[in-house]
């Protein structure tokens, strides 16, 4: 089933937590919130949940319409940061709970319950109090607690954000084909751009209470839709260009050399070029740069380069090491301009 | 996705059968005689407009939310009809009966439930069940203060003020005039002012005039005012300076062994009667006392005056502020004292700007608490008041003495004025700070290791307070043994029989009396704890004051107040069990909100809010979830609402009848008649059985004494 949300606000007191906020996620998507600390992610999620009261807006579960139910009527499944297991039940209990609150026959109850348990792997944990668990077990006992009803939306509120980076990559591939495989509708919220990438079919991207961008992870990439969700998303620098129009589209000015690029709203005039590293080529254009510093990090190199146009990251090859001083030549293969002094101009990333 | 469930645990409209039930089961009327369904026509169009009205109520609930749908405005309007039927039938009723109680608290929780089931979040049962808390609070705190307040005749004001027994009494044994001695002092303090003012003469003379004239009549006026204010003066310091002494000592090197003999004697004044130590007092240092009579052989009466009740109340109430600042002792972070030293702070500066400010707001609150103490004790004054006149003990007398409900009114709000003085003062001083007290977390703070010259001093002056107190109690352990005390001291059994007929049917309905009022208290503590912490409620900060209020009013003016509003008709209530259970349970209604609040600050909010989001309803989660987790702050609230039901006396004393005494009041009785043998038989039993009580709770002691310190 699918949600949809409508000009929704929430203020707490004079400060809007989220405003006019409209989204859908269609049946069966996997939507992530995304958005620094405090821009009203969890707000959201607990508007969809019940747990706040919308002040402005409607919520919609496909044809009906939640807006005013109280969270225990709305049916939808929700997975706590802190898991928030009931410290005075067992395993079993805690996922028996809502089929109990249902009033199922005990028969049916316990049968259920022993089978979302196995879902997530914690056969033989039925006995046991939640808190001789560990973190990512008691993760999977809340996720079980949650899918046994069956719930037509699942919401997870940075569910992993309390495990090791170790079990977190486990259990996001693990959470992803589950999600896969239930097909169920999930709402997701995180500050963890990598995660959002990996585990969604849609991102939405926020910002103080309001929503910047909503897409497939790889277009909201490629083509933020203006420069705060570009610098949100992966990495990338800023540079201060001009921009002119081109026979194909624009084309931003360096070096006298006019580049084609592209700009969700096409301006001319001074712009920012916003270039993620792996568009940037060492060594294979004219542009004039000198390295400040190179960090090998494993898998690249990320060097730090001095331009004209201010500050560039760039992925360098691993041999020869750039040197710190050193004057390299760079082109590159795409990248999105912003007229200069549209919204915030972060600093380089 | 399945349909959201009808209200009501099976669907069935119970709070209607319940109301239909009780409408034409219980009697209507209180009153030989009374019995069957309502007769009179009010009462009957009440029932049945009110289940009309029930019945549409719950079909509400199953109507799909609609802002401001017609039907339920109508359902509203029906359902105010219903309790405004109810209202005049009450009103005009001989003495309300349980029939009458329950539909109204029907009524009452039908409209909660309406008015909460057309705000989409809030729960309709919840709503209910606030709407009639938030009533009975109303009526059984505010209530009978304002009746208190209304009963005061203005005109009456001018002649109390210059009665003698307020201010200023005449004892015509004396050689010299009490009022020209008071004169006398308070000429030498416009002296001492013009003196040492040197700039301002006029001001100088004019507050030591002042001054003197206070410090006059505190010493010589006999009257109620002066003499209350002299007692609590000198108390409060005194109980918060050794409060402190011994927490201090608790928390630096003390031997284990003083750690323990502090806990246990700081528990005995704390679960007894407070004018039990009057009575110890009488028993030692009396007229025939033990000590003073039989040891020294002297034969005087200093005890019966101020000197006596600041004796007792020291004893009495030290425990009290010692409980408080060690709260406040035990969350003192060593490391911030080290910090400070290494910062080059020597040790006198580390205590103004360290410890001192961390220390202020736990003084604070001991020194408020023992000021209320010892302003509203009505045992001890009653008992070693000799020729003098006290606040609480006024009220007591001019209601059931002199048969004057104004003037007994006068004394009360005198009382709630100082009251509310000394919490604004308080309040001035220390801001929001002063009402939170200390959680007692067991942490290990304290102050670390004392000067050693302070080290001694105090543990000397604990070893003689712990004598003192150890041997009082003991001396009335033996006093219910021998024959006549301070004169016959052999052996005897014969109090004890006489116990049995005489004091053993008060007792057992004391420990009824409290125990009927001990589980209402923790379950409305917890439920209101709960409304205050987790529920929208428009004056929510109100409702929260009112509670306070009712632990902060000294018991004798509440006791009047009770009297005033409940014995007219329709209420008809004074002499009953019923009342008896209700001023217990709305004076200690405070102690059940504070277990519930500190218990629920240990239940994460998450846990309800994963409960919600499970498809429980609101009264699910509370019962499942939340109830669960808040067991030990129930059980603690039990047994403290348990004890405290046991000792109190102030409130009580104006509500009993002749068939349905509480032991305190009995005690009280026989002490002031001199029955020492029968007395102390009284006085064993109770502090025995209490420490017994106490004892149940000892896995759970540790993490609740500071909350029992913070509510005396
Ligand atoms: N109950 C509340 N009362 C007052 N303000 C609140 C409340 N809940 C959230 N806020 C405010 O609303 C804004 C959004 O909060 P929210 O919790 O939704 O942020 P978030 O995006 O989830 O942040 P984080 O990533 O840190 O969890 C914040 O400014 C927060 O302070
Ligand atoms: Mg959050």
């Amino acid at each position: 089933m699918g949600l949809r949300l409508e000009g929704v606000g929430k203020r707490f007191g004079p400060v809007p937590a989220v405003e006019d906020l409209s989204l859908e996620v269609p049946p069966g998507a996997f939507l992530t919130l995304l958005g620094p600390s405090g821009c009203g992610k969890s707000t959201t999620l607990r508007l969809v949940a019940g747990l706040e009261l919308v002040d402005t807006g409607r919520i919609w579960l496909g044809e009906r319409e939640i807006t005013h139910l109280p969270p225990h009527q709305r049916g939808l499944g929700m997975v706590f940061q802190n898991y928030a297991l009931f410290p005075h039940m067992s395993v079993l209990e805690n996922v028996a709970y809502g089929l109990r609150s249902r009033g199922l026959p005990p028969a049916e109850v316990g049968l259920r319950a022993r089978e979302a348990l196995r879902r997530v792997g914690l056969e033989g944990f039925e006995n046991r109090p939640p808190h001789t668990l560990s973190g990512g077990q008691q993760q999977r006992v809340a996720l079980a607690r949650a899918l046994v009803l069956e719930p037509p939306v699942l919401l997870l509120d940075e569910p992993l954000s309390n495990l090791d980076a170790q079990l977190r990559r486990q259990l996001r591939v693990w959470l992803k084909s589950l999600q896969g495989e239930l097909g169920i509708t999930t709402l997701y919220v995180t500050h963890d751009q990598e995660e959002a990438l990996g585990l969604s079919d849609l991102v939405a991207v926020m910002r103080g209470g309001r929503l910047e961008q909503v897409g497939p992870p790889e277009e909201v990439y490629r083509y933020p839709r203006n420069p705060f969700v570009a610098s949100f998303m992966g990495q990338g620098s800023f540079l201060e260009v001009l921009v002119e129009p081109g026979a194909e589209g624009l084309r931003a000015q360096l070096d006298g050399l006019g580049f084609p690029v592209w700009a969700p709203e096409p301006f001319t005039g001074p712009g920012l070029l916003f270039l993620r590293p792996e568009e940037v080529v060492l060594g294979g254009g004219s542009l004039p740069g000198r390295v400040r510093t190179a960090l090998f990090l494993g898998e690249r190199v990320e060097v730090y380069l001095e331009t004209p146009w201010g500050p560039l990251l760039a992925f360098g090859p691993r041999e020869p090491r750039p040197r710190p001083g050193e004057a390299v030549a760079w082109g590159f293969r795409g990248g999105v301009v912003y007229p200069r002094g549209a919204g915030d101009v972060p600093g380089p990333a | 996705m399945p349909a959201p469930r009808p209200l009501g645990p099976t669907g069935l409209p119970w709070p209607l059968l319940l109301a239909l039930l009780a409408w034409g089961l219980l009697p209507w009327e209180r009153g030989a005689g009374a019995s069957g369904p309502a007769s009179g026509p009010w009462a009957l169009g009440g029932g049945l407009a009110f289940g009309l009205a029930l019945a549409l109520a719950l079909f509400q609930g199953r109507v799909p939310p609609g802002p401001r749908s017609l039907g339920r405005v109508g359902v509203g309007l029906l359902q105010g009809a219903g309790l405004g039927l109810f209202l005049v039938d009450l009103l005009t009723a001989e003495a309300v009966g349980p029939g009458q109680a329950a539909v109204t608290l029907l009524a009452l929780f039908s409209l909660g439930h309406w008015l909460a089931g057309s705000t989409p979040t809030r729960d309709p049962l919840l709503g209910g069940l606030t709407w009639v808390a938030v009533a009975l609070v109303l009526l059984f705190i505010p209530y009978p203060l304002w009746v208190l307040l209304r009963t005061l005749d203005l005109g009456r004001i001018p002649a109390l003020l210059a009665d003698g027994r307020f201010l200023l009494l005449e004892n015509p044994y004396t050689p010299a005039s009490e009022a020209a001695l008071a004169l006398a002092v308070g000429g030498v303090g416009a002296l001492v002012g013009l003196l040492a003012a040197r700039g301002r003469r006029f001001l100088g003379l004019g507050v030591g005039l002042a001054l003197g004239l206070a410090v006059g009549l505190a010493l010589f006026g006999r009257g109620a005012l002066p003499t209350s204010l002299l007692v609590a003066g000198v108390v409060a310091p005194l109980a918060t300076l050794l409060g402190l002494g011994f927490a201090l000592l608790e928390y630096s090197q003390a031997p284990p062994w003083t750690r323990a003999l502090l806990r246990g004697l700081a528990l005995l004044p704390l679960i007894s009667p407070p004018f039990i130590l009057a009575f110890a007092l009488i028993l030692a240092f009396g007229r025939n006392g033990f000590v003073t009579h039989h040891l020294l052989g002297l034969d005087q009466n200093l005890l019966y005056g101020p000197l006596g009740v600041i004796l007792a109340q020291v004893l009495a109430f030290t425990p009290v502020a010692y409980m408080v600042i060690r709260g406040t002792v035990q969350n003192l972070e060593h490391s911030l004292m080290e910090a400070a030293a290494t910062l080059g702070a020597r040790p006198w500066r580390v205590f103004r700007t360290v410890t001192w400010p961390l220390l202020r707001p736990g003084l604070a609150n001991a020194f408020l608490l023992t000021v209320l103490e010892s302003l509203s004790d009505f045992g001890n004054p009653l008992i070693l008041g000799g020729d003098r006149q006290y606040l609480a003990t006024e009220v007591f007398v001019a209601f059931t003495g002199r048969y004057d409900p104004v003037e007994a009114s006068f004394y009360g709000v005198v009382l709630l004025l100082l009251v509310f003085l000394v919490f604004f003062l308080q309040y001035r001083w220390l801001g929001r700070a002063a009402f939170i007290t200390a959680t007692g977390r067991p942490s290990r703070g304290g102050g670390g290791p004392l000067p050693p010259g302070l080290g001694a001093v105090l543990a000397g002056v604990f070893l003689l307070w712990a004598v003192l107190t150890l041997g009082l109690y003991g001396s009335v352990a033996v006093g219910s043994l021998v024959k006549l005390w301070g004169f016959d001291y052999t052996f005897t059994l014969r109090h004890y029989q006489d116990f049995l007929v005489l004091g053993l049917p008060v007792f057992l309905n004391t420990l009824k009396v409290a125990f009927y009022a001990a589980v209402p208290t923790a379950l409305l503590g917890l439920f209101l704890a709960y409304v205050l912490q987790r529920q929208e409620l428009p004056g929510k900060r109100v409702l929260e004051a009112m509670t306070l209020l009712s632990f902060a009013m000294p018991g004798t003016a509440m006791g009047v107040g009770y009297v005033l509003a409940f014995n007219p008709s329709p209420w008809v209530l004074t002499g009953t069990t019923l009342i008896l259970v209700l001023a217990l349970v709305f004076r200690e209604v405070p102690v059940g909100v504070r277990a519930g609040v500190a218990g629920l600050a240990q239940v994460d909010r998450s846990l309800e809010e994963a409960s919600a989001t499970l498809g429980a309803s609101p009264l699910r989660t509370l019962a499942r979830v939340v109830l669960p987790l808040l067991f030990p702050a129930f059980l603690a609230g039990l047994v403290f609402a348990f004890v405290r039901g046991m000792t109190a006396v102030s409130q009580v004393v104006f509500l009993v009848g002749p068939g349905n005494l509480l032991a305190t009041v009995l005690l009280l009785g026989w002490v002031e008649q001199g029955q020492m043998g029968r007395a102390a038989v009284m006085s064993t039993v109770m502090v025995l059985s209490l420490v017994a009580a106490t004892l149940l709770l000892w896995p759970l002691n540790r993490r609740l004494d500071v909350r029992l310190g913070g509510l005396p």
